[in-house]
């Protein structure tokens, strides 16, 4: 977008482009990465029963009897709500150097992997605070 | 009648530096209103900075610039209603499709309803040479020309006063900026407009500029083309008499010519 002067083209049409590119990716990321959390769990959650079932010889029934008792929703939540937190970092991160493109497609290129890197690096960041935090208050 | 011309642009004073290199060192300009203006330049004389300051897209270092009226700032909201700029690739919203496009600076602006909204895109498309077909395209299904007819018909969705165009001939066939000429020209006839268009094409700048603004010595000359011609300035003299230019010169005369 930056490439093609679009950015430039939203602004002389008297657009913010803060308001109209940025905000609706950090509202969007934020709402679909909890989604997307509850999937992944679902899925681990199934892929363990499976194994259990074919490889290791613990039946669907047992299965979810001892996560009934193993796992209680906190450790749900503890995955969920972090997740809004990690859905900022990397869409702050991801728009912010995708503004930063200047002149060239490689610049583009060159970004993307600045941006990928310093988001996974953030992240765990965030979640050795996080971890920090939750064993503080003990949630 | 030479003391009651009126200026849409004043620049005064403007002064852009990148580091230690200087673009522009006390540049003054003058836009009349109703003309067309080319702007033209050595690559790295600031064609584009100086379009950009006009703009509200590069903060200068010094001076005022004054459009319609409107003291213009850097990022803040400038007379967003009376102008309309066609950028070098046209820089149409990659997501949306030509009509939507074309409707975005009037939704933005405008509380018409949408029916009229519609409407109204559809006459501005019609009016640059597209047709309903190419409404419904997405910018990167549409050729070069068309991009550029297209994002020309989002520049006037507004009935602007003053028009940009950045290099508006720049990658099209001879034919299609013949054409693309024609229409600039017809449009500025028929809209009570004032175009400033920065251009390396020699004979869309004899066809159909009324004075031409020469960026030189970071400072700029502006004049009529029958007298710029003979400016003693050096690059000036290399630019009008490349061989091409002096065709273009000769073509742009004899044209003039058929038509008296």
């Amino acid at each position: 977008m930056k490439l093609t002067e679009e950015i430039d083209a939203l602004r002389v049409m008297g657009l913010n482009p803060n308001q109209i590119l940025i905000i609706p990716r950090v509202l969007g990321l934020m709402i679909a990465l909890p989604l997307l959390t509850i999937f992944a769990d679902a899925a681990g959650l199934l892929g363990g029963a499976f194994i259990g079932a074919t490889v290791l010889d613990i039946n669907w029934f047992a299965f979810t009897e001892r996560l009934a008792v193993t796992i209680d929703t906190q450790d749900l939540m503890v995955g969920i709500s972090k997740a809004p937190a990690f859905a900022f970092i990397i869409s702050v991160t991801g728009t912010l150097r995708g503004m930063q493109v200047k002149g060239s497609a490689e610049e583009l290129g060159r970004l993307t992997t600045v941006a990928v890197v310093q988001s996974i690096f953030l992240i765990i960041v965030a979640d050795a605070i996080f971890t920090v935090v939750y064993s503080r208050i003990g949630f | 009648m030479a003391d009651q011309v009126e200026h849409v642009i004043s620049i005064r004073g403007l002064v852009n530096r990148f580091g230690s290199l200087t673009v522009h060192d006390g540049l003054n300009l003058e836009v009349r209103r109703d003309e067309v203006l080319g702007l033209v330049g050595g690559s790295g004389t600031g064609k584009s900075v100086l379009l950009r300051s006009v703009l509200g897209l590069h903060g200068p270092n010094h001076g005022t610039i004054e459009v319609l009226g409107h003291q213009i700032r850097h990022h803040q909201p400038g007379p967003h209603k009376k102008w309309g700029v066609l950028f070098q690739d046209g820089a149409l919203l990659s997501g949306l499709t030509v009509q939507e496009n074309v409707e975005l600076p009037i939704a933005l602006h405008s509380d018409l309803p949408v029916e009229t909204r519609r409407e109204l895109a559809v006459l501005k498309i019609f009016m640059v040479g597209l047709d309903l077909t190419a409404a419904s395209k997405y910018p990167n299904e549409l050729s070069g020309g068309m991009r550029k007819r297209a994002s020309l018909a989002r520049a006037l969705a507004l009935e602007p006063k003053i028009l940009f165009l950045d290099e508006p001939t720049a990658g099209l066939d001879p034919l299609s900026a013949t054409e693309f000429d024609e229409l600039v020209r017809y449009l500025q006839a028929n809209l009570d407009l004032t175009i400033v268009m920065i251009t390396h094409d020699v004979d869309s700048l004899f066809g159909i500029c009324d004075r031409v603004a020469v960026l030189v010595n970071k400072g700029i000359i502006v004049d009529t083309l029958k007298q710029i011609v003979k400016h003693p300035d050096p690059w000036i003299q290399e630019y009008f008499g490349n061989p091409r230019a002096v065709r273009a010169r000769k073509a742009a005369k004899a044209k003039a010519k058929e038509k008296s």
